[in-house]
């Protein structure tokens, strides 16, 4: 048997460790990769918690040869998609991965960077930009579309032929109406309504939502520092 | 048991089911003979799968084995029924990763999509369409026809007349009755009962002219 690649997660706090364990669900004998450890910003990351890999570096500061894969673990959308991209151009290599309890259709794909969680259902046709991660149970309909650098929370829907932009946040128990259009940056709160078009960076909350207009004032806007 | 499997529906859940189907695996003698159309069109489903006409025309034949790909209650009461009354023998799929538990009686036709859930005795209508990850309670019953979006709950004892549409995420309490043809809105709490025809939405769901529609 061939030498496994090194494989290393890109954040440490919580979305990371959960990576972790999914990473781990996958049978030894059917990965090509073996979890080497995290890399993060904050060296003390993962102090006090009982995890048995350590953290290298900060994911800037690491130099990528293209022989590792690595996994984007990075909850925020907004800061998600620039580190990335960044690490793109420095040549990382990303991988994407699905828990083996979620249910992927054959032609559904995902991009590079993609995390699909535990019991997640994916239909035929939909495409799941580069580095997106889809959390538990969520069912994502017949021809979604979720953008780049996309959180989707934990029991979301995503109906057929929704479209997510790029950066997009989901909030847990979110429900986008098939053929919804949320525009890049938009954020939909957990259990909120959603249908029809979503601006742009706008913020919904509620049944139906609502766009909060104070939004723009009070969350980062998309794509700044 | 026929061999020649028909999807009645054209839509994008069509294909859905075609693919939870093929997925499954067709046993060795099944094969996908094509679909029946609904009006809506899904494209990679009228690219890839033969028409065989109009879901309220087709004269079923003796091989045939009709599968319920449509979720519009009207229709699949119309259509569906015409068809079985006509001769037409309908599957009743249930994903692997479906738990569908004991003592549990499902009409003809249904269709329980992976990651639903139902636990016992309970009554299904013929036609009921179950979405994924929905969660179905002890001692429910539901009418023929309903749909179930993703995530719902119904809670114990719960009734569902026929023709109900539940959109995703609603949770409807324990003993609420729910009459035939009502519409529940996406995220509604359902708290007490609903009289027939009524659209109904929010939380706790109130009656409302119209609840949210897909674009």
């Amino acid at each position: 048997m061939s030498e496994k690649r090194d494989l290393f997660i890109v954040g440490a706090g919580g979305l990371g460790r959960e990576v972790l364990i999914w990473t781990s669900a996958i049978p030894p004998e059917k990965r090509s990769w073996e979890v080497r450890g995290f890399l993060n910003s904050i060296p003390t990351a993962l102090d006090g918690y009982d995890v048995a890999l350590p953290i290298l570096c900060d994911p800037l500061d690491f130099t990528y040869s293209g022989d590792e894969f690595v996994l984007c673990a990075i909850g925020d959308p907004c800061g998600k998609l620039r580190l990335c991209r960044t690490l793109l151009r420095r040549g990382a290599r990303f991988a994407s991965m699905h828990h083996p309890s979620a249910i992927v259709s054959r032609s559904a794909v995902l991009g590079p960077g993609c995390i699909a969680a535990t019991c997640v259902i994916i239909g035929p046709g939909a495409r799941i930009g580069a580095f997106s991660v889809v959390l538990g149970s969520t069912a994502i309909g017949v021809n979604a579309v979720i953008g780049e650098g996309t959180t989707v929370s934990a029991f979301s829907y995503v109906g057929d032929g929704a479209a997510l932009g790029e950066g997009v946040f989901l909030g847990s128990h979110a429900i986008v109406m098939p053929g919804t259009i949320v525009g890049d940056g938009a954020r939909i709160g957990a259990r909120t309504v959603v249908s029809g078009t979503v601006p742009a960076g706008a913020t919904f909350f509620g049944i139906p939502g609502e766009m909060l207009v104070d939004s723009a004032s009070t969350l980062p806007a998309y794509g700044r520092p | 048991m026929g061999k020649n499997l028909i999807l009645v529906g054209s839509g994008s859940y069509a294909r859905q089911v075609l693919d939870w189907i093929v997925d499954a695996g067709l046993s060795g003698e099944q094969a996908i003979k094509g679909y029946l159309d609904s009006g809506a069109a899904d494209n990679w489903l009228t690219a890839n799968i033969a028409c065989l006409g109009s879901c309220g025309d087709y004269v079923p034949e003796k091989e045939d084995l009709f599968v319920c790909a449509l979720i519009d209650p009207i229709r699949k009461l119309t259509s569906c029924r015409r068809i079985r009354e006509r001769g037409g023998r309908f599957h009743t799929f249930i994903h692997a990763a479906s738990g569908a538990s004991r003592r549990t009686i499902l009409g003809t036709g249904c269709v329980l999509a992976p990651g639903s859930g139902l636990t016992c005795d309970i009554i299904l209508g013929e036609f009921v369409t179950v979405q994924p990850h929905a969660g179905i309670g002890h001692d429910v019953h539901i009418g023929a026809g309903a749909t179930i979006g993703a995530h719902c709950l119904l809670a114990g004892n719960v009734r569902l007349g026929e023709g109900v549409v539940l959109q995703p995420n609603v949770v409807v309490l324990p003993h609420v009755c729910i009459g035939d043809h009502c519409r529940v809105g996406a995220g509604s709490v359902v708290v007490r009962d609903v009289a027939p025809g009524t659209s109904v939405w929010g939380v706790p769901a109130r009656p409302v002219d119209v609840v949210i529609e897909a674009v």
